[in-house]
C-alpha cells in the first residue's frame, strides 16, 4: 500500500504542495484574477519545485 | 494539443518507466528463468491493460468535462512536480543519478534471500508499479485530449522498443539518458497540469494566449528548471569549497 501511495501521490510534501497550488488557483479564480493566475501559479510551482528538489 | 505532443510525452515517460521495469524483470530472470519472469511481467501488463480499458469506459459515462479536466490536471501536477523536482535535484548534483546497474544488483541481492514464489511477485510488483505511472499518463493525456489510441499506442511502442532492445543486450539499459528525459517530460506534465487545472476553474478564456499558452508553459518550466538546477549546483560547489 505504501508503494502504491508513493506511485500515485509521491510523498506528503509533494501532496501538500500540490494541495496548496490548488488552494491558490481556486482563490485567484474565485476572486476574478483568472488571467493573473496564469502568471502567478507557474511562478509559484517553479519555486515549489526548487524547494522540493532540496528536500 | 496535437497528436504528436501527446505521443511524444507519453512515449518518453513510458520509456523511462519500462526501462526501470525491465531491470527488475532481468534481475528476477536470473533467479527463476526468463519464462517465469516474463510470465510475471505479462500478468502485470494484463492487469494494467484491463485497468486502462476500464478507466476509459468509466470516463465516458457522462462525467462532467470540467470536473474530469480538474481531476486529471491535479494528478498531472502530483506526478509532474515530483518528476521535475527529482530531475532538478539530479541535475544540480543534490541527488545521485538513477543507476540501473545498482537497481539490478539490489534486486538480485533481495532475491538471494527469497523463494521462487517471492521472485515472481517481485517481477509482478515491479512491472505493475512502474506501469501504474504509465497508466496514469495514458489516461490523463489520452482521455483529456480525446486521443486514447494515440497515448496507448505510444506507451505500447515504448514497451516494444524497450523489450526488444533489452532482449538483445540482456543487460540493464544504462545508456538511456533517463534524467534528461525526466526533465523534459516533467516540464511537459507540469505544464499540462497547470494549463488544465486553471482552464477547468476559470473557463475556456482563462489563458490569455489560448492553446499557445501550453508550449509557453513547457518552455517556462524547462528553462526555469534548468536555471534552478544551475543555481543549486553553484551553491553546492560554493558550500563545498568554503
Amino acid at each position: 500500500m505504501k508503494a502504491l501511495f508513493k506511485t500515485l501521490f509521491g510523498d506528503w510534501l509533494n501532496l501538500g504542495f500540490v494541495a496548496l497550488v490548488m488552494v491558490i488557483e481556486v482563490t485567484l479564480v474565485r476572486a476574478g484574477y483568472t488571467h493573473q493566475a496564469g502568471v502567478v501559479v507557474p511562478a509559484f510551482i517553479l519555486a515549489g519545485v526548487s524547494w522540493l528538489s532540496t528536500r | 494539443m496535437s497528436d504528436w505532443g501527446i505521443f511524444l510525452a507519453t512515449y518518453l515517460a513510458a520509456t523511462v518507466e519500462w526501462v526501470e521495469a525491465f531491470t527488475i524483470v532481468l534481475a528476477v530472470s536470473m533467479s527463476i528463468g526468463w519464462g517465469r519472469a516474463a510470465g510475471a511481467a505479462a500478468a502485470a501488463l494484463l492487469v494494467l491493460g484491463a485497468m486502462t480499458a476500464a478507466t476509459g469506459g468509466v470516463l465516458r459515462l457522462g462525467v462532467d468535462m470540467h470536473w474530469l479536466q480538474l481531476f486529471i490536471g491535479v494528478f498531472l501536477l502530483l506526478f509532474g512536480v515530483r518528476w521535475l523536482a527529482k530531475a532538478v535535484a539530479r541535475q544540480a548534483g543534490l541527488k545521485a543519478l538513477h543507476d540501473e546497474e545498482a537497481e539490478f544488483e539490489e534486486t538480485r541481492h533481495e532475491l538471494e534471500r527469497g523463494d521462487r514464489h517471492g521472485a515472481w511477485l517481485i517481477a509482478f510488483k515491479g512491472v505493475f508499479l512502474e506501469g501504474l505511472e504509465v497508466w496514469l499518463i495514458v489516461v490523463a493525456l489520452g482521455m483529456k485530449g480525446h486521443h486514447p489510441a494515440v497515448a496507448t499506442g505510444a506507451a505500447l511502442l515504448a514497451l516494444l522498443v524497450v523489450a526488444a532492445v533489452g532482449m538483445l543486450v540482456r543487460a540493464p539499459l544504462r545508456r538511456v539518458p533517463e534524467n534528461a528525459i525526466k526533465f523534459v517530460v516533467g516540464a511537459m506534465i507540469v505544464a499540462f497540469g497547470t494549463f488544465w487545472t486553471i482552464e477547468a476553474l476559470g473557463g475556456a478564456t482563462a489563458w490569455a494566449l489560448g492553446d499557445w499558452s501550453l508550449p509557453a508553459l513547457v518552455g517556462f518550466y524547462l528553462l526555469g528548471g534548468l536555471s534552478v538546477a544551475t543555481v543549486l549546483r553553484r551553491r553546492c560547489v560554493a558550500e563545498a569549497v568554503s
